[in-house]
């Protein structure tokens, strides 16, 4: 797991929770396509913020090697926030592999507005979840499918666990694989909570243009965007394959 | 220099457009360029009903290009005319809408309702989408159903009429003469290469409809390969298009014998690759001494 830092300079607005940005990786022709990020946090007196990624493939390995000072073509924020919708009396943020760091900041901010929280995040073992994680703030729960560390189980499992009075009023906020996404958004049906999904999909402009990164959605539109109309969607608005 | 491009009895204001498909309906990309650039926006392709699409997923990267199958998702044309042309008249550009149809008569209706709006310049018609089962690219494999089609369209309008043309013929300058035959203003060439990817592990495409349009850097070659056949086929403008992503790049196409260009992928890339591309080809006109876009036509016989 890596995490970049970088200032954003002059106009560019500050993010919020949930957005994202597009990093053009180098000049080369291969890999081509801006790659998507979420950003994982926004330290706003020196407008510094990050994104959390994994090594996976070209474009990563060529970022992972980027140094201090390294200027890089980010475009950024796109895309609506966790910001808009609806909190609960009691917010579970939940976050599994690449999905912790929009978790991360949607927490800080949560924790900037009083608005209590309970962060569940979960990995396969103890070794892919982030160093700050690991540390730990007071209300983090981690879940290992090893048992490598916290509870062990998926995110899911653990929300299973809950007790049912700990769920009265709340609103989940989920970032992360698909599966765990349609898990975390059956697991709110079935306990009639609300369920706000951010989605990851492969994108090319980012900005609205293409029609390249949508998802299927219930309604009269049978697709929605990710990068404009989301990344963040009530989960009950997802037509879940 | 003059950097003007005629095209039927209008001008272009320069020889850089931006390709249908890439560039949404502009105001996507608002924030991220000087529209100056741009000598013209051709559109997200319009069809006559909204369509929404196809299934997912629709896109993957490829070697230096990006293979896509969108089935030409579009809001059809009476939001186009409500909801886009008025952002898009506001700006600088020549707005030229692509216009798709599944059949003969399609292609008229949207052309007769946008007759209608003052502010198009002209219409770009997609006689090549590799990803639709009707209409599309089975117009622009055959000669006589594409002479036909511009017959139609042009005893309709007096504006520039563009054909986009399909690279996936055996030979694409006979397309190219059927166009001119038909009474079109310029052609624009190539649109998309059919191409595949495969998910080894998964064993199947990666786009359930099996292929999709290749485009990108990759496909540079073929594109500048063809519009050179086509520029020496046909007397009207050539557009050239596919892989532009420098000034470099746009000169090969010019050199070539094309009179203005499109960026496509190189948009979704660099959101002002336009403007660098435009200073590229002024650059080195200036060097060359040429006064005008057609000047860089007698280098290459």
């Amino acid at each position: 797991m890596y995490e970049m830092q970088f200032v954003m300079e002059g106009a560019a607005s500050q993010p919020l929770p949930g957005q994202f940005c597009t990093i053009r990786v180098s000049e080369e022709t291969s890999p081509l396509l801006r790659r998507p990020f979420a950003f994982s946090n926004f330290d706003f007196k020196n407008r510094i913020t990050s994104i959390i990624y994994k090594k996976c493939g070209p474009a990563t390995e060529i970022l992972a090697g980027k140094t201090s000072g390294d200027l890089i073509d980010v475009i950024g924020p796109l895309g609506n926030s966790f910001v808009g919708f609806k909190k609960g009396k009691k917010n579970v943020l939940v976050g599994g592999g690449t999905g912790f760091g929009p978790i991360f900041f949607w927490e800080q901010y949560l924790n900037t507005q009083n608005s209590p929280t309970l962060m569940v995040l979960g990995c396969r073992s103890k070794a892919q979840l982030p160093a700050n994680a690991v540390a730990g703030s007071s209300g983090s729960v981690l879940c290992t499918e090893d048992g490598s560390a916290g509870f062990k189980g998926t995110v899911v499992d653990y929300l299973f666990s809950l007790k049912k009075d700990r769920l009265d009023d709340a609103v989940l906020f989920c970032c992360g694989p698909i599966p765990m996404l349609k898990a975390c958004h059956e697991f709110a049906l079935e306990n009639g909570v609300e369920c706000y999904v951010s989605i990851e999909q492969v994108m090319a402009c980012g900005v609205g243009a293409c029609m390249g990164c949508v998802i299927k959605i219930k309604g009269e539109t049978p697709y929605a965007r990710v990068c404009t109309e989301g990344p963040v969607f009530n989960s009950a608005a997802i037509l879940w394959t | 220099m003059d950097l003007t491009i005629p095209i039927g009895t209008k001008n272009l204001l320069n020889p850089i457009g931006v390709a249908s498909g890439t560039f949404g309906y502009g105001s996507e990309y608002e924030k991220l360029l000087d529209f100056s650039c741009i000598g013209a926006i051709y559109t997200k392709a319009v069809t006559l009903s909204p369509r929404p699409g196809n299934d997912i997923p629709r896109m993957v990267e490829t070697p230096s290009g990006m293979l896509n199958s969108i089935g030409l998702a579009n809001v059809g044309v009476e939001r186009f005319i409500a909801e886009k042309i008025p952002y898009l008249s506001e700006l600088p550009c020549a707005i030229i809408p692509n216009v798709a149809g599944s059949t003969r008569d399609e292609y008229v209706a949207v052309l007769d309702r946008m007759e209608e709006c003052p502010d198009i310049w002209g219409y770009e018609i997609n006689i090549s989408c590799p990803n639709v089962k009707h209409g599309g690219m089975a117009f622009g494999t055959d000669p006589i159903l594409v002479e036909q089609l511009v017959l139609s369209l042009r005893e309709r309008t007096r504006r520039p009429l563009i054909i986009k043309l399909t690279p996936n013929v055996t030979d694409i300058a006979d397309i190219a003469r059927a166009a001119e035959s038909g009474g079109a203003n310029a052609v624009s060439c190539i649109n998309t290469l059919i191409g595949m990817v495969i998910d080894v592990q998964k064993k199947c495409t990666v786009l359930p409809g099996k292929t999709g349009g290749l485009s990108g850097p990759a496909i540079r070659p073929i594109g500048l390969a063809m519009v050179y056949s086509v520029s020496r086929a046909v007397s009207i403008p050539v557009i050239g298009i596919g892989g532009i992503m420098c000034g470099n790049d746009a000169l090969q196409y010019l050199l070539a014998g094309a009179w203005a260009i499109q960026v496509g992928t190189g948009n979704f890339v660099d959101p002002a690759i336009t403007g660098k591309v435009l200073k590229g080809i002024l650059s080195f006109c200036e060097r060359e001494k040429c006064t005008c876009i057609k000047d860089l036509h007698r280098f290459i016989p």
